[in-house]
């Protein structure tokens, strides 16, 4: 029971991480049609950056000048880059992204090195909050899920009463038609392009430490992400919010358990042979595959993900 | 006297070697209702082009109110208040009918700038939505998403979206096409209303609609002015009868 209770708090820290990245991409991805490949990129980033701000002044500071700096890179990348490939079309934007992607995974090392840096929950967080079955639970991830839970708040409530979050639901459908009204989109896609990163790079501040910050840590997050976002429909934040948590329980439960795959195979009428090399794998080997395996699963049921809002 | 809220001065347009308009110079004064019929591939279509910016001239100007707008662009027109109303798929069907018609409301009602405020908090806008739903008949409909409304009524507030953000002069394209019986009539009995104190273009094949709306006639064909003035004029010329009207002449008389 205590283990299943386990299970559920670290699969909602983690799903929670994974919608904050989620939201933005899925804004940049429903409104722009750009499929930014350098999203978890800026995750990274911000990890970095508030390792490094933390070491010179502090965790507290950092949790708000690297998101900001974070942010203010994607209003550059947007402004100067995507908006000049725009004009050659989406397979540009696209590799664009992806050139991106790799530039920052090459720079990265070579500042801060090719292993994990020591960036570290802040001492202030770092005691244990409750124990569970044995289990301390650390207060530090608490503070991760009211972090995320507030820019969930924050966002829904953005989009839902602000001038701003209306034309954002617009554009989300019909770009042309609202610009066609008087606004002006390019400005409004490169705050959105900026605040996604924002929000990237406050995903990695605060998960940065938890998990570990290294230069895969990028493309550990990238794909996944990607599948949260396809999951939940373009450009919807609910569906986001879904499929993240969705993908944080079950990875989360997949990861702990270690009945052996043979056996759970063999219930649905698939057995296989104990001593062979698959049965000697457990759920948990089968754990980083399971997102993919939703996304296609959910893909050839319902091509729109779970709330889309392009029919393109 | 004040000048015509549009005003057509010899206008030319070609595709390559076919000319699709001749010549076509023509006055509509302010606050009147304007019908353009023709047949298939008279040049309808293309004109309405040419006057909202879509389609570059190769000779002629267009003046709306008074200024010179030739090749000026889309939205810049737009804003000077000429609308033409948009088509169906153009609504934002996510949205619901009133925050169809705020989006479109916002930046005439001035706030598209304080992009962080609260919309509701937005007095006036609020006033000229509410305005509008009941013009458009949409009040018990305001909470519903644009795309869950009947075709009529998506007709219906795709004018409203035209003519929220506060345009004078309306270009509408086949206004009541693919209606009813009873939707044309209930649709004639709105733009009566949404024309009052508005200057109204409008492209229309319903010789019934033309009849009953129109205030002046203008009959293209290839390419061409062939009549214009009031109804009864146009109703009687025999190049009309001739050129267009063939076997819907009955209508006429």
């Amino acid at each position: 029971m205590q283990e299943i209770l386990l299970v559920l708090l670290n699969g909602l820290v983690y799903g929670l991480l994974l919608f904050m990245l989620s939201s933005g991409l899925t804004l940049i991805v429903g409104m722009m049609g750009v499929l930014n490949f350098a999203h978890a990129s800026f995750y990274m980033l911000g990890a970095y950056f508030a390792y490094t701000i933390s070491v010179g002044i502090g965790f507290w500071p950092a949790l708000v000048i690297a998101p900001l700096l974070v942010g203010v890179l994607g209003v550059v990348v947007e402004r100067y880059g995507l908006r000049a490939v725009h004009r050659n079309g989406k397979l540009a934007e696209l590799l664009f992204t992806v050139g991106l992607a790799f530039i920052i995974g090459e720079v990265v090392p070579l500042i801060w090195g090719r292993t994990a840096v020591p960036y570290r929950v802040p001492a202030a967080l770092d005691f244990p909050a409750f124990t569970l079955g044995g289990i301390n639970y650390q207060a530090y991830r608490l503070f991760m899920m009211a972090v995320s839970v507030a820019i969930f708040a924050g966002l829904y409530a953005a989009l839902a009463r602000t001038r701003l979050g209306l034309v954002i639901r617009a554009a989300l459908t019909h770009p042309e038609m609202v610009a066609m009204l008087g606004h002006n989109v390019p400005r409004v896609f490169t705050l959105v392009f900026g605040a996604g990163c924002a929000l990237a790079g406050l995903a990695g501040v605060i998960g940065g430490n938890v998990f570990t910050t290294t230069p895969g840590m990028a493309e550990a997050l990238g794909a996944i992400v990607f599948a949260v976002v396809i999951m939940g429909g373009l450009g919807s934040i609910p569906g986001a919010l879904i499929a993240s948590l969705a993908i944080g329980f079950i990875q989360t439960a997949s990861v702990t358990l270690d009945a052996p795959l043979g056996a759970v195979l063999g219930r649905i009428g698939l057995p296989l042979d104990p001593h062979g090399a698959l049965g000697q794998l457990t759920i948990a080997h089968a754990a980083p595959a399971v997102p993919y395996l939703m996304l296609v699963l959910l893909l050839a049921l319902n091509p729109r993900g779970l709330m889309g809002a392009r029919a393109d | 006297m004040s000048a015509p809220a549009l005003s057509l001065r010899s206008l030319h347009k070609s595709f390559g070697a076919t000319s699709i308009l001749r010549d076509v110079s023509l006055d509509i004064p302010a606050g009147t209702r304007h019908a353009i019929i023709g047949p298939n591939g008279a040049g309808k279509s293309t004109l309405f082009h040419l006057v909202t910016g879509r389609l570059r001239l190769d000779r002629g100007s267009v003046w709306l109110a008074g200024d010179d707008i030739t090749g000026q662009s889309p939205h810049a027109i737009f804003r000077r208040g000429l609308a033409r109303s948009f088509q169906v798929t153009s609504l934002f069907p996510r949205l619901s009918v009133f925050e169809n018609l705020r989006v479109a409301g916002m930046r005439a009602a001035g706030c598209g700038h304080a992009f962080w405020r609260r919309i509701d908090g937005f007095a006036a806008l609020g006033a000229r939505i509410e305005e509008m739903l009941a013009l458009l008949d949409l009040g018990p409909r305001r909470d519903v998403a644009a795309g869950a409304l009947a075709y009529a009524e998506q007709r219906a507030l795709e004018i409203g979206l035209a003519l929220v953000g506060g345009a004078h002069t309306i270009l509408l394209d086949e206004p009541t096409a693919g209606m009813s019986r009873a939707e044309t009539e209930r649709a004639v009995a709105l733009l009566r209303r949404l024309s009052a104190g508005r200057t109204l273009v409008m492209i229309e094949h319903d010789l019934s609609v033309v009849f009953d709306l129109a205030d002046a006639i203008t009959v293209l064909a290839d390419g061409g002015v062939i009549a214009s003035g009031p109804p009864a004029s146009v109703r009687g010329d025999a190049r009309v009868r001739a050129a267009y009207l063939g076997a819907a002449a009955e209508v006429l008389t």
